[in-house]
């Protein structure tokens, strides 16, 4: 399937959130907890807001990285997800929903409180947040 | 005693038996002690005083015909009759009365000793009792005569006149004299109580001289004595570390109480503790690994399930609506050639319009389904790949999640558990001191253990030598006792000796007193000048006589006559004999010897009748003559009168009765 992206490039806060979530789970790679991040995202029903994110960092990546094995699936849900909040699916929407989706899942995950190890961030994927 | 009788048979001159009898007899007036015998020279007087000295001593007895390193076997032999025949034996019998104790009762008996040799000088000695041949006394028989007439004393009473002078010639007496005096004033008795006393004292001092034992008994108690000290102290000791003990087991359990309070066990499984916990952390870790692999795979899509399910069902729509598409034509020319084949069926109008309808109706569906927004635009093989995640991958992962967290929460759970239980470990170095503490708390009781014991195991060893040295004393009691008695009575003994010294001395001064004055009351009795001699001193040591006269000046000896020494020696046997309160019979040979008329008329008014109650007098024709004869028969002292009449042609003497026949 087509991406929607070619280059993921992150916001400095959202590193500096990677960066401590790194530092807890021990996951030493970006695409892996950028996944989650997305994952998260998606799952929680409020869509995002549609603010403006920089790519003001320095940690870029590429689709296939992103996505790896599952990068069909997760585009997928990137689109049930606009889909279902009303969204024109185009590249463009896509685009920026993926963005959105990502930093505001990157957020969520770094701001849990409950996450302090991996078994926490793992945790998350039994029991999904619902509405 | 009293001699009853003679009998010789066989002895020196008298051969054959012959008997005198030497009984005093008894008249209206009085007794008549004198037995006179008269003999001339060489006729057996002396055999007589001899046969009497024998017969009661026998070996001891001294008699002045024994020549010098003579042996009593050769005397004897020499004492048989010669004209007897070669095989005659000799024998001599001397009978007395005495009164003597038998069954504590004094009565007189009649004793009658007998001496029988042959030529070979072999004697044998017999004593009757009241006729009855006595083992007892003859076995005894030394000791009874010394009791009764002690050989000292026998020359005070059995004497030869002309030898007496001899007691006053010499400044001191001879020593058989002296001896003699000494018995008779019972200073004899002392002496042998003395000599007795240091022959006893000699033994026992020799058996104290074996001291050795007395040394190691003497050892042994003072070795007693230090085990009990030693015991004693022991058993203090004992007592002391047994408290210590006490303590230190106090201690000791405060100790381990306190390293357990202060987690010193913890402590101890410190290691053992890490080492589980770092088992757990690895395993932890390990799960964790897992976790990340998980997490790295298709985990994080158990999120977004819902939407991933609602994709599939959309993907599945827009992939049936693109199949419909694809196919509309081709079903439309279908329809069409279906529509044909109706109409060349031929069916009724009705029919056809119906399947015209149905046809397009469905057209109409496909071509409606079809125009809907198809905005997933996923390919069959992404599809695919959804449906096999939803359905195998995601569950399959979410299953092994649950289990590993579950793993995972009992490992945090036990390292938690663990790390609490390190927490209250104390620090090593509280550890170290706490351990050194219940170590020195442990090794002190040991110690006090051990000294315990040893302590224990000293007082076992005290004890067996305690045993072992009471057995020994047991052993040397005895003996000690012995050495204790002895040295007791060696005290007694030297007591009882200065007790001894001063009864002799005291004894001696009153006896000798006695016997001045009977000496000085005889001799004037007996001396004519009685004015001469005031009083006579006997030397307390030599017995030697010092004479004084009236005004108090000493008489030299040698002033004295020959007559009257003899007489001043006759006066000191008299006084002798009376002062020795022994009633025995006294035997003078030649009694008259040297001496005057005058001296000779007071001896024979004076001594012969009242000296003894028993007067054996051996004389001569010239000693007691006619006249004296005549004296003393008309004071009635004489009870029987013999003569011996020797035969010199037989050289044999004959006893008859009667005195030598004066002529008127």
């Amino acid at each position: 399937m087509e991406p929607p992206i070619d280059r993921i490039k992150l916001s400095q806060s959202a590193k500096d959130q990677l960066i401590k979530l790194k530092r807890v789970t021990k996951i030493d790679q970006w695409n892996i907890l950028c996944r989650w991040a997305l994952c998260r995202s998606l799952a929680e029903p409020t869509p995002p807001s549609p603010v403006p994110i920089p790519g003001d960092s320095n940690v870029e990546m590429t689709w296939p990285t992103f996505g790896g094995e599952m990068a069909d699936l997760l585009l997928i849900a990137l689109k049930q997800r606009c889909y279902n909040d009303g969204l024109p699916i185009d590249r463009e929407t896509l685009a920026t929903q993926f963005r959105l989706h990502l930093h505001r899942g990157i957020g969520y995950l770094a701001g849990d409180p409950n996450i302090k190890k991996i078994e926490d961030l793992v945790a998350v994927s039994l029991t999904p947040p619902r509405t | 005693m009293i001699f009853q009788e003679l009998t010789l048979e066989n002895f020196n001159s008298y051969k054959g038996r012959h008997t005198l009898n030497l009984q005093p007899t008894n008249s209206s007036e009085g007794t008549r002690p004198i037995i006179l015998i008269g003999g001339l020279n060489g006729g057996g007087k002396t055999s007589l005083m001899d046969a009497i000295r024998l017969a009661l001593y026998g070996q001891r007895a001294q008699i002045d015909r024994r020549k010098k390193n003579q042996s009593y076997s050769d005397f004897l032999s020499q004492c048989v009759c010669s004209h007897a025949p070669a095989d005659a034996s000799a024998t001599i019998e001397l009978t007395f009365q005495h009164v003597i104790r038998l069954s504590n009762i004094d009565k007189l008996a009649e004793i009658r000793v007998q001496r029988t040799w042959n030529r070979k000088g072999k004697e044998k000695l017999q004593v009757f009792l009241d006729g009855w041949a006595d083992r007892t006394l003859t076995e005894t028989w030394d000791e009874r005569v010394e009791s009764w007439l002690p050989l000292g004393l026998s020359n005070l009473f059995l004497f030869d006149g002309e030898q007496i002078k001899d007691l006053t010639q010499q400044d001191t007496p001879p020593p058989s004299v002296t001896t003699a005096i000494r018995a008779v004033l019972g200073l004899e008795l002392p002496d042998r109580l003395a000599n007795h006393l240091e022959i006893l004292i000699n033994q026992k001092q020799r058996e104290l001289a074996r001291g050795e034992d007395r040394q190691q008994l003497d050892a042994i108690a003072q070795r007693l004595t230090q085990h009990q000290t030693d015991l004693e102290a022991e058993a203090q000791r004992l007592k002391a570390l047994q408290e210590e003990l006490n303590i230190a087991e106090t201690h000791l359990r405060e100790a381990q109480l306190q390293f357990e309070a202060e987690g010193g066990t913890l402590a101890e499984s410190a290691p053992e503790l890490d080492r589980q916990l770092q088992t757990l952390c690895t395993e932890a870790e390990h799960q964790r690994q897992n976790l990340r692999h998980l997490a790295a795979d298709c985990l994080p899509l158990a999120i977004v399930q819902p939407l991933l399910q609602q994709a599939q069902q959309q993907g599945h729509l827009e992939l049936r609506r693109q199949q419909a598409q694809a196919a509309s034509d081709l079903i439309a020319e279908r329809d069409q050639r279906l529509l044909d084949l109706i109409q060349t069926l031929k069916l009724n109008r009705t029919q056809t319009q119906k399947i015209q309808a149905f046809l397009q109706q469905e057209t109409q569906r496909l071509i409606e389904a079809s125009s809907a927004d198809s905005w997933l635009d996923a390919d069959p093989e992404t599809l695919d790949t959804l449906a096999h995640a939803l359905t195998h991958q995601i569950p399959s992962q979410l299953h092994l999640t649950h289990t590993h967290l579950t793993h995972l929460t009992h490992l945090t759970t036990s390292i938690e558990a663990l790390i609490l239980k390190l927490q209250a470990a104390p620090s090593p170095e509280d550890y170290d001191r706490l351990r050194s503490h219940r170590d020195q708390a442990q090794l002190h009781h040991d110690e006090c253990l051990y000294k315990l014991e040893q302590s224990h195991r000293q007082s076992l060893k005290l004890r067996q030598a305690i045993e072992a040295t009471k057995a020994d004393l047991k052993r040397y009691t005895d003996q000690y006792i012995q050495q204790q008695d002895n040295d007791d009575f060696l005290k007694a003994a030297s007591r009882a000796q200065q007790t001894l010294q001063a009864f002799r001395s005291r004894l001696t001064l009153q006896k000798l007193n006695d016997l001045e004055a009977s000496i000085t009351n005889y001799f004037r009795c007996l001396l004519h000048k009685s004015h001469l001699v005031h009083r006579i001193i006997v030397d307390q040591q030599s017995f030697s006589l010092t004479l004084y006269d009236t005004a108090g000046q000493p008489i030299p000896k040698h002033r004295l006559s020959a007559g009257e020494k003899q007489l001043l020696a006759i006066a000191f046997l008299w006084a002798l004999a009376s002062v020795s309160n022994r009633h025995l019979p006294i035997a003078i040979d030649t009694p008259l010897s040297r001496l005057d008329s005058s001296h000779r008329r007071n001896l024979i008014d004076q001594y012969f009748p009242q000296a003894s109650h028993q007067m054996i007098l051996l004389s001569t024709d010239t000693e007691i003559g006619c006249e004296e004869v005549e004296g003393l028969r008309s004071k009635g002292a004489i009870a029987r009168e013999y003569l011996l009449q020797y035969n010199s042609t037989n050289q044999q003497t004959k006893i008859i009765p009667g005195y030598f026949p004066f002529k008127a």
